[in-house]
């Protein structure tokens, strides 16, 4: 597949409110599709959306996806890439959990956030990089509760993936209870 | 033996009935105290049943301190309901630190006498309990809490004895009309929630606050479980909290992982 196939079967993803994607990609393709799928939440969403990441640490991606485009105005951000014991403060756009694998602390956090009513969708980036540090069984508990969370509050979500072996086993898992499975 | 008598049968079949009604919220509602824990009153119906005796159970460093003294705090200043905290440990000036030391100003609602906090003369039980008894009066006490609950097994030689006392204790708080949180100690490796692993029998409700640390992560966390609250309808789910700057937080909609 090209970035034009990639590009062309992006533009057909329909995001309604309430709808839930799992996505997985090649490496080379990551940046193209996250920031393709952002644009298309954010321009659906009267609401703010909130960014999990859990591969690049909040300031360097926040750049970049400004850089692409993106209006990372309309982003909360929950980075789980610091190191233990030295985060930084919380702050209006960003808030911090111990490591990536800390998964009650990420769902204590999108709790928080959420009952606020004030975001309309989720991005979780990613869930292959969650399958490196907890095991199979509770990386697809999280993915449940996820997708369960966005459908009882009626949110958009992306769950992203790289193609990788920890990852696909978790993707294989989620899958089902997606609205719509994209590979790339 | 001979047959059962009919209408005893029928009696039995009522009574069943009016136990599923009341396991399905079909009475007239239940008068509760709402504990100021924010998050944990979703997990209760609203929250703790009036006149009730509930154990606070938890390990070392839980929160259970910050737990009582919250429960008061906001019955205090936001309900108009007095309390009392019954210290069997701490001098009551350590007592109000640790509530300044949150952001809570106790001097002001000890003036105004909607708390009070007290550490009785510890000779005999019948003492203990007058004592509390008279500073639930003198305020017009709703709300009391006593911490460390299980300092009171040690007045008592043989278990019977002991939940005799509890009972007696119970029966007062009901009359009284006041709601009561006992705060217990958990041992490390313990299976019970008590010191003599018979107060959760006699108590109306019993919470557990705890650490969670997982085989396959770094992550410790802090974790409740309403174990038990007669007459409500409870969550049974293993729920996260955190202990913030305005005190104990829990999140209902969050998971354990």
């Amino acid at each position: 597949m090209d970035e034009k196939k990639v590009l062309a079967r992006l533009s057909k993803v329909k995001l309604t409110g309430g709808k839930v994607l799992l996505v997985v990609s090649q490496p080379q393709f990551y940046d193209m599709i996250s920031v393709q799928l952002l644009r298309a939440l954010i321009r659906n969403s009267k609401k703010k959306g909130i960014y999990v990441t859990l591969t690049r640490p909040y300031t360097k991606l926040e750049a970049s996806l400004k850089k692409s485009g993106v209006d990372t105005a309309k982003l909360f951000f929950i980075d789980g890439t610091e190191k233990p014991g030295s985060l930084p403060e919380n702050s209006a756009q960003v808030s911090y959990v111990e490591e990536p694998g800390a998964l009650t602390h990420l769902s204590v956090s999108l709790t928080r956030l959420t009952a606020s009513g004030e975001y309309g969708f989720i991005y979780l980036d990613s869930l292959s990089t969650m399958a490196m540090y907890r095991e199979l069984d509770v990386v697809q508990r999280f993915g449940n509760y996820l997708v369960n969370k966005l459908r009882e509050l009626e949110m958009d979500g992306v769950v992203f993936s790289l193609d990788s072996e920890k990852g696909a086993k978790a993707v294989a898992a989620l899958k089902p209870i997606c609205d719509e499975y994209l590979e790339f | 033996m001979g047959k059962k008598p009919k209408v005893k049968k029928a009696a039995n079949s009522r009574g069943r009935k009016a136990a599923v009604k009341a396991m399905a919220g079909d009475q007239r509602p239940m008068e509760r105290v709402n504990t100021g824990i924010g998050g944990l009153d979703e997990l209760l119906e609203g929250g703790i049943p009036t006149g009730s005796l509930n154990l606070l159970a938890g390990r070392l460093g839980t929160g259970r301190m910050i737990f009582g003294l919250q429960y008061l705090y906001y019955g205090a200043k936001e309900k108009d309901e007095p309390g009392v905290f019954v210290s069997l440990e701490k001098e009551p000036e350590s007592v109000v630190d640790i509530m300044k030391s949150i952001g809570w100003d106790p001097d002001e609602l000890i003036e105004k006498k909607m708390l009070s906090i007290i550490k009785p003369d510890m000779h005999r039980f019948e003492n203990l309990k007058e004592s509390i008894i008279d500073s639930i009066d003198r305020i017009g006490a709703k709300r009391v809490v006593i911490k460390p609950f299980s300092l009171l097994t040690a007045y008592f030689d043989n278990v019977y004895d002991v939940r005799k006392a509890l009972s007696d204790l119970r029966r007062e708080m009901k009359r009284m009309d006041c709601t009561m949180i006992a705060v217990t100690d958990i041992k490390e490796g313990d299976a019970s929630f008590s010191s003599t692993g018979f107060e959760e029998f006699v108590a109306n409700g019993v919470i557990v606050l705890d650490f969670q640390a997982k085989k396959d992560s770094n992550e410790f966390t802090r974790t409740l479980l309403v174990r038990k609250m007669e007459r409500t309808n409870h969550s049974l789910k293993l729920v996260p909290f955190e202990i913030t700057k305005k005190g104990i937080e829990v999140y209902a909609g969050a998971e354990v992982f």
